[in-house]
C-alpha cells in the first residue's frame, strides 16, 4: 500500500477580528478526487485563541469515528484530549452543530488516520442529524445520539479509503461512550436512555459499525454518579467494549482510540498472517482502573 | 497564560482612561481605534470618571450630543459623550488583547490589518452616527419605514443599537404591552429539566469573553441564565435549544438589560426565525434545504459539488443558522448582520450565506471531499472579507442578486413539504 501524502492546509489570508490562526496567505491548488480525503486542518469550534491543531500528513487507511452523548459529557473535551493532549478547563463551548478533527496514529507500523466527528449533544439536533448516518450515497456517514446526562457515544465509521479514487468506501465502526459522572448528574445508576442510544445506531448505522461504551469524568471519584459495576453490566448486556476515561487527567483516552483503530484497521486490512485483534480483550488487559487518578 | 482577573484588571490601564493615562490620539484618521461598548466599559470602574480629559484636537468633527433621552444615562462632558455615542473609546492602541466586547483576541490576531480597516470604518462610524442622531432627535421610538430601513443597512451605531433593534423588532411594542411579564417568568415555577440544560452551557457559553466570567462584575453568566430560563419558561414549545445561549449572550452584551434581551429573543426566536429552534427543528431543516435551492439556481456549480461529495447542506451551515452567525463571523460583522435581521427578517441570512459562497465559489470547487468541503465552508468565513463588514453588508445586498420573499417563500413551501414526506 503507498502511502499517501496531503498537504498542510494554510489559512485564508487577510485580517480576521474573531477568526482561527493561520492567516497567511495563499492555499495551494489541490488535485481533485485522486486524492485519497481530506487532510483538513482540523478545528475546533471556531473560538477566537484556539491553539491551531496541526494535521497529520501521512496515512495508510483512513476511517470515520463519532462521538455521540448527552449535552455536556465532555466529548469535545475527550477529542482535544486525544488530538493535542491537553484539557484546557474553561475553554470549550458547547457544540453546535457539528465538527470534525483527524489525528494519525502508528497502529503496528501502519498509519492509520482517525477523522472523529464531535456532535451536539442535546437531543433535540437528532432530528437533524438522522442524515449524518448514511450520505446522499447511501454511505455510512457521522450521526450522535446521546443518553440522558450520564452517557456519550461516539459512533464512528472505517470509511477505509481507496487510493485510487479517494471515495470513502462504505465499512464502519462505532465507538459508544458513556459517561459515569455526570456534571449534575442526578442519578446513582445508569439511565434507561442508552438502550434508545443504541436502538438508534442499530437502526441507522450499519451493522458492522463498532461500538465502545465510554465513561468519561471520572477523574473526580467523589462525584461519580455512575458505578463502574453498572458501566461495566450494560457493555455487557450489549456486548461492547467498556472503558472508563479521563479527559481531564488523559486517563485512558489514547487507548481507546487506539483500541478502535486496531479494531478498525484490522476489519480493514484482513491479513491472514496477522493473529485476530480482539477489542474486548484489549481493552480489558490494557485500560486503567479510575483509582489511579484519585487524588 | 494570563491569569484571569477581574475585567478591569484585563483591560489594559491605557484604557481605562485617568490618571496616567496616555492621553489618546482621539479623532478620525489619527490611526487605530478600539470599539468599545460605550463608555460603561471603560469607565465603569470609577478610575475614569473623574474630570475628562482636556478635549481632544478633533472634537469638532462630531457631532452634537446626543438628544436628551441618551444624555439622560451619559456620563458628563462634550469628550465623554461624544465616546458614548460613537460607542468608541478614545484608547487608540492597537495592542489592546480584549476586543471592546469583552471577548479575548486570539493569540495571533492580525493587530495591523484591522487597524487599517478600522481606521476608514471609523471615518463611516462617525458620519453615520450623525446622520442617526438627526435621525433620532426628540426620542420616542424606531418606526420601520423607508429611511430606517437605509439606514439600518448601513449600520446602527453601538449607543442606538439596542434602541433600534427593539423598536424594528416589535419587541419594545410587546416590552410595553406586558409589564412586569418578564419578572413573573423568572419567579414561576422550577421545572428542573429547562435549568439545568441552561446551566450545562452556562460556563461553556463565551469562556472567552471576559463579562462572562464568573469573576466578572456584574457577570453577565447569571443575566444570560435569567434570559433563557424566562424564554423557555415563556415558550415552552421551544424551551431551551442550544444555540441559543450564544444569540442570548450577544443580546445581553448589546442592550445590558435582561428584560431587553429577553423580549429580543422573543422577537427572533418567536417571530423572525421560523420554527429554528423547537424539538423538531423542521424550520431551520427547512431554512438549510431552501439556501441549498437557492445555491442550485444561482451557484450550480457548487451544487453541483455538494452533489458529487453527497454533503449535506445541515452539515456545512447548521451553525451558521442555528447561532445567526454568532462564533462563525466577527462580532461586528454579526452585529452589523443582526441589524438588518431585525429590521428585514431571515431572509437577509440567506444573503448573508449566498454572499459568502458565491465570493469564494472558485475555492470551494476545489474541494475534494465531504470533510475538504467542511473545512472549505470553515475557512470562507475567516479573512479580510469578512472582517470588513461595512463593505461585506454592501456586497449583501448585491452580491446574491435578486431575492424576494415570494421566491423564498415558495421555497420554504416546497422544502419543508419535501421533509415531512421523507419523515
Amino acid at each position: 500500500m503507498s502511502r499517501k501524502k496531503t498537504p498542510k492546509r494554510k489559512g485564508a489570508s487577510g485580517p480576521a477580528a474573531s477568526a482561527l490562526p493561520a492567516a497567511d496567505g495563499s492555499r495551494p491548488a489541490r488535485p481533485g478526487t485522486a486524492r485519497p480525503g481530506p487532510q483538513a486542518r482540523p478545528n475546533g469550534p471556531p473560538q477566537p485563541g484556539r491553539p491551531s491543531l496541526g494535521g497529520g500528513d501521512f496515512y495508510d487507511v483512513a476511517f470515520k469515528v463519532m462521538l455521540v452523548g448527552d449535552s455536556g459529557v465532555g466529548k469535545t473535551c475527550l477529542l482535544v484530549r486525544f488530538k493535542d493532549g491537553a484539557f484546557l478547563a474553561g475553554t470549550f463551548i458547547s457544540t453546535v452543530g457539528i465538527d470534525f478533527r483527524n489525528k494519525v496514529l502508528d497502529v503496528d507500523g501502519m498509519k492509520v488516520k482517525l477523522q472523529i466527528w464531535d456532535t451536539a449533544g442535546q437531543e433535540r439536533f437528532r432530528s437533524v442529524t438522522h442524515a449524518y448516518y448514511r450520505d446522499a450515497h447511501g454511505q455510512w456517514f457521522p450521526s450522535w445520539w446521546w443518553w440522558q446526562k450520564q452517557a456519550v457515544m461516539a459512533l464512528g465509521s472505517q470509511g477505509a479509503k481507496d487510493p485510487t479514487d479517494g471515495r470513502e468506501t462504505a465499512p464502519l465502526v462505532a465507538q459508544v461512550e458513556c459517561e459515569l459522572k455526570g456534571v449534575r448528574g442526578p442519578s446513582s445508576s445508569v439511565s434507561p436512555t442508552p438502550w434508545a442510544w443504541l436502538t438508534e445506531i442499530q437502526d441507522y448505522a450499519q451493522h458492522d459499525v463498532v461500538l465502545m461504551l465510554l465513561g468519561n469524568k471520572v477523574d473526580s471519584a467523589q462525584e461519580r454518579v455512575v458505578k463502574r459495576e453498572d458501566g461495566e453490566k450494560l457493555a455487557k448486556e450489549y456486548g461492547l467494549p467498556f472503558m472508563e476515561t479521563s479527559a481531564k487527567t488523559g486517563l485512558n483516552v489514547d487507548l481507546a482510540f487506539t483500541a478502535v483503530a486496531k479494531e478498525l484497521k484490522q476489519r480493514s486490512m484482513k491479513v491472514p498472517s496477522e493473529p485476530r485483534f480482539r477489542l474486548h480483550d484489549y481493552v480489558k488487559r490494557e485500560g486503567r482502573g479510575a483509582s489511579c487518578c484519585r487524588p | 497564560m494570563e491569569p484571569a482577573g477581574r475585567p478591569r484588571d484585563r483591560v489594559p490601564r491605557w484604557a481605562r482612561g485617568g490618571r496616567g493615562a496616555p492621553r489618546p490620539a482621539w479623532g478620525v484618521g489619527c490611526g487605530m481605534g478600539t470599539w468599545v461598548v460605550g463608555c460603561e466599559w471603560v469607565g465603569s470602574g470609577g478610575e475614569g470618571r473623574g474630570a475628562p480629559p482636556p478635549p481632544p484636537a478633533g472634537r469638532s468633527r462630531f457631532p452634537s450630543p446626543p438628544p436628551r433621552a441618551h444624555a439622560a444615562s451619559s456620563p458628563r462632558g462634550p469628550r465623554a459623550r461624544a465616546k458614548l455615542y460613537l460607542g468608541l473609546t478614545g484608547s487608540f492602541s492597537s495592542r489592546c488583547r480584549i476586543d471592546p466586547y469583552g471577548f479575548e483576541r486570539p493569540e495571533d490576531f492580525d493587530y495591523a490589518a484591522y487597524e487599517e480597516f478600522f481606521s476608514a470604518y471609523l471615518v463611516i462610524l462617525t458620519r453615520r452616527a450623525m446622520k442617526w442622531s438627526k435621525l433620532l432627535k426628540g426620542g420616542g421610538g424606531v418606526q420601520k419605514s423607508g429611511t430606517v430601513k437605509r439606514y439600518i443597512r448601513k449600520g446602527v451605531p453601538l449607543e442606538h443599537r439596542a434602541h433600534v433593534w427593539m423598536g424594528v423588532s416589535g419587541a419594545q411594542a410587546r416590552m410595553d404591552q406586558n409589564p412586569g411579564y418578564y419578572h413573573r417568568l423568572l419567579q414561576g415555577e422550577c421545572s428542573g429539566r429547562l435549568e439545568e440544560a441552561i446551566w450545562t452551557d452556562m460556563n461553556r457559553t463565551f469562556p472567552d469573553n471576559v463579562k462572562f466570567r464568573k469573576s466578572a462584575d456584574p457577570c453577565l453568566q447569571k443575566t444570560l441564565y435569567n434570559v433563557l430560563v424566562a424564554y423557555g419558561r415563556h415558550n415552552q414549545g421551544v424551551g431551551y435549544c442550544q444555540g441559543m445561549n450564544f444569540i442570548a449572550g450577544y443580546l445581553v452584551l448589546i442592550t445590558k438589560s435582561e428584560e431587553k434581551s429577553f423580549w429580543l429573543l422573543d422577537a427572533l426566536v418567536g417571530r423572525i426565525l421560523p420554527d429554528y429552534y423547537s424539538p423538531a427543528m423542521l424550520g431551520l431543516k427547512t431554512d438549510q434545504e431552501v439556501l441549498g435551492e437557492l445555491v442550485r439556481t444561482k451557484l450550480p456549480a457548487v451544487a453541483a459539488l455538494m452533489d458529487r461529495h453527497g454533503v449535506l447542506w445541515t452539515l456545512v451551515v447548521s451553525r451558521w443558522f442555528i447561532c445567526l452567525f454568532v462564533d462563525v463571523l466577527p462580532v461586528e460583522t454579526v452585529l452589523r448582520i443582526w441589524d438588518c435581521l431585525f429590521s428585514e427578517g431571515s431572509k437577509i441570512l440567506f444573503r448573508v450565506a449566498l454572499t459568502l459562497i458565491k465570493h469564494h465559489q472558485a475555492f470551494i470547487l476545489e474541494a475534494s471531499s465531504v470533510a475538504d468541503t467542511c473545512e472549505r465552508f470553515k475557512e470562507i468565513t475567516r479573512g479580510s472579507f469578512v472582517t470588513e463588514c461595512h463593505t461585506f453588508m454592501q456586497k449583501i445586498f448585491s452580491e446574491p442578486g435578486s431575492l424576494s420573499m415570494a421566491t423564498i417563500t415558495r421555497l420554504r413551501e416546497s422544502c419543508r413539504a419535501r421533509l415531512l414526506a421523507q419523515g
